[in-house]
């Protein structure tokens, strides 16, 4: 395997992101998002298979507006698609760039990928009810000391360290 | 100054959506540098090996959060016309929950999902289709959850104003404790990696 | 630069936000004096001196303005003259306008201005249209009647009601309070995350 580049400090990446994240509050009075743009696009999926169905559930309407703009031209679309360019990017020129399977030592390729949909649908549901993930909770909501976000934080890393030891099979 | 510049009518609506693009590659960027497009890496943070997402996090939470005190402070920016989520703390606990199970099981989050596809993570792949599809899920469950969905409103509001404190002193202790907790994390690090 | 600089740079950090949090909660940033519509009719009515700006545009100054507004724009708020002990009043609609002009104002010009809360829409809804309670608490009758009273002083209409009307608070000037939340909504931008 081709030797990659060495991660940076966190820290530092840390900084980095806070300041483009100062910046998006300076300049659009609103911060980043990642589950919203992925909501956007299950959202224009229905509703071009049935408009009715799409229209009729207060959910989907939601995003589906007044029907001037389109769903997916919106701003956290915008923004995901970004950051998909941007962790390209990044990877590139680190030499991170090649297909892959994240997966602990004893584990099955197949079983990964089952698991890996598994947590993404469960994903799914916690970060609907809460209104956000970490992008858009976590990291904005903790930066402006929002109430609901430090909540939903302080839940998500409890709920990932009680479930760590049942799953330690998945990682270690 | 007068920041935020959309509310002051500083830039336009398409501009915006640049904005947009620009910020998601500059996160996208640094999320990949650090290292969190690895399912390894971000799951490593919970058997107490690897701290990497947390201390990226929490110095970006930090960072953004002094920044805005201190742009507030200096009348450059308009602390308030920032939108906040509104707080409705029922589903927030348990959907945090819920997240923080789809998490580890997935080993990633919606954003650090969307970096590990782009760089050919074919589990990460597995994780936003899973994404899309409880997405779809939710929404055509919504009508039956929608009364838990929307209990426990508290509006919206922040811990420094639910606590009667300054926002600058709000957002000082909350450095404190986050420089303690990195403190802790090297520590943890360190002991962890020599056993 | 390690993690160690990073470190004690960031305690400096800490020690100066406490510090600013302390000695000057605010900072540079302050808020203006607060005037209820109610209290600004009666002193419209009592010919008070003030000078009521109106920072809408022209067209919609055209369409109303609360009497004896003028209408000056952003820029043209500078140069105007205000003489010895008059009180400079401003206000907008349903907009960044009066927010803007508090922001850009000399520390000497805000010494003597004060901002009408709630704009030209509080106007319309609290003195020229308000809803006023059929069957009023006894604290409230005096209120309502000098209500009723400016109202049809400056050609409205009150309408009445059977339910229960807010009146608490609302006649009385905010004091110190925030700026009313402007729920402007931006075509790409939908809110939440």
């Amino acid at each position: 395997m081709k030797a990659s580049k060495p991660y940076w400090n966190p820290y530092f990446c840390g900084i980095g992101l806070g300041f483009v994240l100062l910046l998006t509050f300076v300049v659009m009075g609103r911060g980043i998002g990642a589950s919203g743009a992925m909501t956007s696009v299950v959202v224009t999926g229905v509703h071009s298979v049935s408009k009715t169905h799409a229209e009729a559930n207060v959910f989907y309407q939601g995003y589906l507006g007044d029907g001037t703009v389109h769903p997916l031209k919106d701003w956290l679309v915008f923004e995901v698609l970004g950051v998909l360019v941007g962790g390209l990017i990044s990877g590139a020129l680190a030499g991170r760039l090649h297909w892959k399977v994240e997966r602990g030592p004893s584990l099955k390729i197949a079983v990964r990928f089952g698991f890996a949909f598994i947590g993404g649908v469960i994903m799914a549901f916690g970060t609907k009810l809460a209104r956000g993930c970490t992008s858009g909770q976590a990291l904005t909501g903790g930066a402006m000391m929002n109430v609901g976000s430090w909540v939903f934080m302080l839940a998500l890393f409890a709920g990932a360290y009680a479930m760590a030891g049942v799953v330690k099979k998945l990682w270690l | 100054m007068n920041g935020p510049f959309l509310a002051y009518g500083w830039i336009g609506e398409e501009a915006s959506l640049v904005f947009a693009l620009a910020t998601g590659l500059a996160f996208g960027f640094f999320l990949e540098r650090a290292g969190l497009g690895s399912a390894q890496k971000l799951t490593g943070q919970f058997y107490f090996r690897d701290l990497t997402v947390f201390k990226m996090m929490f110095t970006a939470i930090v960072t953004a959060m002094l920044g805005v005190f201190w742009l507030h402070w200096l009348g450059l920016l308009q602390a308030d016309l920032i939108y906040l989520t509104p707080t409705f703390v029922w589903p927030q606990l348990i959907g945090g929950l819920i997240f923080g199970v789809g998490f580890i099981v997935g080993g990633y989050c919606p954003g650090t999902s969307c970096v590990a596809s782009s760089t050919g993570s074919l589990d990460g792949m597995w994780n936003v289709m899973g994404l899309l599809s409880g997405i779809f899920l939710f929404g055509e469950l919504y009508p039956y959850l929608e009364p838990f969905y929307m209990s426990g409103s508290m509006g919206q509001t922040t811990l420094w104003q639910e606590l009667r404190l300054p926002m600058g002193t709000s957002a000082a202790i909350i450095t404190l404790i986050a420089l303690l907790a990195f403190w802790g994390a090297e520590l943890l690090e360190i002991k962890n990696a020599t056993k | 630069m390690s993690n160690r600089t990073l470190g004690i740079g960031a305690l400096v950090i800490v020690l100066a936000t406490f510090a600013a949090s302390f000695l000057h909660r605010d900072g540079l940033h302050s808020n203006p004096q607060f005037l209820s519509v109610f209290t600004l009719a009666k002193a419209i009515k009592n010919r008070e001196r003030i000078v009521l700006v109106d920072l809408r545009s022209d067209s919609v100054y055209r369409q109303l303005h609360i009497p004896t507004a003028k209408n000056v724009t952003l820029s043209g708020l500078d140069s105007l003259v205000l003489q010895p002990d008059y009180q400079l009043i401003i206000y907008s609609g349903v907009d960044m306008l009066a927010r803007q002009a508090w922001n850009s104002m000399s520390e000497d010009r805000r010494s003597v201005t004060k901002v009408v809360y709630g704009g030209m829409g509080d106007w319309y809804d609290y003195i020229l249209y308000p809803t006023l309670p059929l069957h009023p608490q006894a604290q409230h009758q005096e209120l309502i009647r000098q209500v009723k009273e400016l109202s049809s002083f400056y050609g409205g209409q009150p309408e009445f009601t059977d339910q229960r009307v807010q009146m608490e608070g609302y006649y009385v000037d905010p004091d110190q309070s925030e700026w009313p939340e402007i729920t402007a909504d931006h075509a790409f931008v939908r809110k939440g995350c």
